[in-house]
């Protein structure tokens, strides 16, 4: 393929991408986990550092919340302003899976996957978020790029450069140490009998100081990684969960990445670098970790379409008949297009099954001109509630991530301080039904806080004046109700 | 090793036909929707890719 043509469709690529991902994309109100990386950011301007009012640090991601931060002090934090990074690195990610592409596996696979990236619902839909997902991803494939590239040359620099991106990738989310399993498996896999000689001789001279100190690091850094996530990881079963959904979402990827993997046999060795990511993160996270989250698949995506690019590219150029291939690559393009697969930019993208998405915005615009300084604010998402309107007085417990809201740290059993904002905690049924009965305000809830209440909670908001309903989609509905 | 060559290019063919294969199905099921494909499970198609990619990549 000719470098001008190429370079010609990868523009255009990035163009509709960027299009793709930044069309309206300041209407969707925020979603729950937005709320804390822009409240973060907004601390930063007060405090100095991403520390919530509740004393809390939010250091996860920090690059990016600074980033926004900065973004925020001079176009302001709204949607659009707080989402723009998200957007460009979204689109960036096109070009580096472009780049990726071309190395590993030549111009035409490269071009194919890129054109995955620049439409994938998931790859736009998350790429619209105050979120750090795409930042991972970016650096997540950048790290097996460049352990691929030092694997087959062995230079040096190309070690480093892989050790940086995955430190960053760390930085960004936790899910990035999984690498490190990845890289090894790959490795010993690959090299599996110089790998044993290794063994041998560092066992035959274990008495060396390297070996012992190389030997008191690892047991050092697997220790600090016990006691950091062992509340996170224990014994799971989620394979149907991910499986149907990685299934349902990406059918057609799925069955070309199958195809992909072994379509050429000079990139076999090299694909299966992907394959075992692919597996290892997948396997991970449906066996080990507590948290259902279908988000952090995201991550494999690039790896699935690399892998479906080149299936696609083996299918179409099967034979060499022209018409054969006209006929192959205008099925393929069909295919994608009756799958829902290249669909007209929305405003509005759903994320994943079960993360709700309530019009928080339209809600508390509602509410403006209304909510008087007498007036008390409860609310189920008080890191929402502090963006749009102001800190809630009170927090109704509910747990959001999957546990007893007992045992999910979201607040402090002692002072009773919310998580994010340090907003009063109302544990028990009692206690919301005292401080309604005794002031007049507002009770603001989403389909997910109703649900997530016990029965006695329930009752007591139900039995208030509803003010409203925002939202039309179960799980996604914001509902104000009021108490004088 | 001639009898080599030659599984290797049944092998080969069989992996290409499947591929064919696996696009004109998930196609017309995507298109057309017919009832013996949406209660079919295609996941089943997978096997035999996988068998026959190994096996390409084995020979090759």
């Amino acid at each position: 393929m000719k470098k001008g043509l190429a370079i010609c469709v990868l523009v255009i690529l990035l163009g509709v991408g960027l299009f793709y991902r930044t069309y309206s994309i300041g209407d969707d109100s925020y979603w729950i986990d937005e709320s804390y990386t822009v409240l973060a950011a907004k601390q930063i301007g007060e405090e100095g550092v991403p520390r919530f009012d509740s004393g809390e640090y939010y250091w996860r991601a920090w690059p990016q919340t600074y980033a926004l931060f900065l973004v925020g002090s001079v176009f302001g934090y709204g949607h659009a302003p707080m989402r723009i990074l998200s957007a460009i690195a979204g689109t960036a990610l096109i070009a580096v899976v472009f780049f990726v592409g071309h190395r590993l596996y030549g111009t035409p696979t490269a071009l194919i996957a890129s054109g995955f990236m620049a439409f994938s619902h998931y790859q736009i839909a998350w790429s619209r978020q105050a979120r750090m997902y795409v930042f991972l991803e970016m650096f997540f494939l950048l790290t097996l790029y460049w352990y691929l590239r030092w694997y087959e040359e062995g230079r040096s620099k190309h070690l480093a450069y892989a050790l940086a991106s995955a430190l960053v990738a760390y930085v960004f989310h936790a899910v990035a140490l999984l690498l490190i399993p990845i890289i090894l498996a790959h490795y010993i896999l690959m090299r599996w009998r110089g790998g044993l000689s290794i063994v041998r001789s560092g066992l035959a001279g274990w008495r060396r100081p390297t070996v012992i100190v190389c030997l008191v690091v690892i047991a050092a850094v697997m220790y600090a990684l016990y006691v950091k996530f062992s509340g996170v990881i224990l014994p799971q079963d989620y394979v149907d969960e991910y499986r149907v959904f990685l299934y349902r979402s990406q059918q057609f990827f799925v069955f070309f990445a199958a195809v992909g993997l072994f379509a050429y046999p000079k990139n076999t060795r090299r694909n299966l670098l992907l394959a075992i990511a692919t597996a290892g993160v997948f396997c991970v996270l449906a066996l080990l970790v507590k948290y259902l989250n279908f988000r952090y698949l995201f991550i494999l995506l690039p790896l699935l379409y690399l892998l479906a690019a080149q299936g696609v590219l083996y299918v179409v150029t099967r034979y060499p008949h022209r018409w054969y291939r006209t006929i192959a690559a205008a099925v393929v393009v069909v295919t994608l297009i009756a799958v829902g697969f290249l669909s007209l930019p929305q405003s509005e993208y759903p994320l994943e099954p079960m993360t709700p998405q309530p019009p928080f915005a339209e809600a508390y615009d509602a509410l403006q001109g209304r909510l008087g300084e007498d007036d008390l604010l409860i609310v189920t998402q008080p890191a929402i509630a502090e963006l749009y309107a102001r800190k809630p007085d009170y927090w109704i417990a509910i747990s959001y991530v999957g546990v007893p809201v007992e045992s999910a740290g979201l607040y402090d059993s002692a002072t009773l301080t919310e998580r994010y904002t340090g907003a009063r905690t109302l544990a028990t049924a009692q206690s919301l039904e005292r401080v309604i009965r005794d002031n007049q305000g507002f009770v603001i809830v989403d389909d997910m806080g109703l649900q997530r209440m016990t029965n006695e909670q329930r009752g007591i908001v139900l039995n208030l004046t509803r003010v409203g309903v925002w939202g039309n989609v179960f799980w996604s509905r914001t509902y104000v109700y009021e108490f004088r | 090793m001639e009898r080599v060559t030659r599984l290797r290019r049944v092998v080969d063919d069989v992996f290409g036909d499947l591929s064919i294969i696996t696009l004109l199905v998930l196609a017309v099921k995507a298109i057309f929707h017919p009832a013996f494909l949406i209660d079919f499970n295609l996941q089943i198609l997978l096997i035999p890719i996988l068998v026959f990619g190994a096996a390409r990549a084995v020979l090759s």
